[in-house]
């Protein structure tokens, strides 16, 4: 074999290695628990529109902890940590908090009534889980859909329509872990 | 450890210049390749991942070990020992300048004037 052809196979060996090595999609619990915060925390704002704001604060950034400590510990149990890895997902997700925080200012000096922004801050987090799903992790690009599509569908469902978008994307958040961990991309917990 | 040129102006010597023994068996390489995108990655993983017996690839990472381009680190989980290897400072940089070797002299094989 020439030394070209053997430093060629080398690379492809080592290109195909490190695709083989990508930690792929998140654990299902983190799925699982983004699942529950999005059912609850969208159903607040048919049942308790009023709460909905300080559930979020509390919620989002709880959450966020949560899911790096889980995502750690999942890089402990596969045996692979990446400090890096982490780091580009809360940066991301921080992104989306800070985005969400700078537009409550709207809802407090009354620019956009709290019905408005609600839907605004529907926009901004289908986007945030589309691009997640496009730079990060595959599964959340259909979540971001989802969502999308569920805030087209917010203009034409009369009542009880944030539950049942809350129930849509909890239920896409659950198939996706589910489709994932099938996959192989990530185990339960 | 990296090969000196004897003849500096030859294109092929220039090319292995900065190239290094230890890095020249793919797995090796590959284990220090793996390293430089992780923090830390532990036996089992690396097992997995270059479907290497546990002699051979315990092998290669204690000629790494000793070479100083990887740090080792043992623990136990569940009342088992589990090792953790991280590239250091010194592996790094042999890795780097290894892979620079290599891109120059795939360049210089395929005629390549980048």
């Amino acid at each position: 074999m020439s030394t070209t052809k053997q430093l060629t196979d080398d690379l492809e060996y080592l290109g195909g290695l490190l695709r083989k090595s990508e930690r792929g999609a998140s654990p299902f619990i983190i799925y699982a628990l983004w699942a529950a915060l999005v059912l609850v925390g969208f159903s607040m704002v048919d049942f308790a529109p009023h709460r909905v704001g300080l559930f979020w604060l509390i919620a989002g950034p709880l959450g966020g902890v949560a899911s790096a400590i889980l995502g750690h510990r999942y890089g402990i149990r596969i045996g692979q940590l990446s400090r890096q890895e982490g780091l580009r997902h809360g940066w991301h997700w921080s992104g989306l908090m800070l985005a969400i925080l700078l537009a409550v200012p709207l809802g407090l000096t009354g620019a956009i009534a709290w019905p408005v922004l609600s839907r605004v801050f529907l926009l901004i987090i289908a986007l945030a889980y589309f691009l997640a799903g496009v730079h990060l992790e595959r599964p959340l690009k259909w979540v971001g859909i989802v969502m999308l599509a569920g805030y087209v569908g917010l203009f034409f469902i009369p009542a009880y329509g944030w539950t049942l978008l809350g129930i849509l994307v909890s239920l896409s958040l659950l198939v996706s872990g589910l489709v994932e961990r099938r996959r192989g991309g990530a185990p339960s917990r | 450890m990296a090969r000196r040129a004897d003849n500096p102006n030859s294109p092929i010597v220039a090319g292995l210049e900065g190239m290094d023994r230890i890095l020249e068996h793919r797995t090796r390489l590959a284990i220090c390749v793996l390293l430089s995108r992780n923090d830390a990655m532990n036996f089992s993983r690396l097992k997995d991942l270059l479907d290497e017996t546990d002699g051979s690839l315990g092998a290669h990472l204690l000629k790494l070990e000793r070479q100083g381009f990887v740090s080792v680190r043992k623990e136990f989980r569940d009342r088992k020992p589990v090792t953790w290897y991280s590239l250091s400072k010194r592996g790094k940089e042999a890795l780097e300048s290894h892979l620079a070797s290599l891109a120059r002299l795939i360049r210089q094989a395929s005629g390549g004037r980048s």
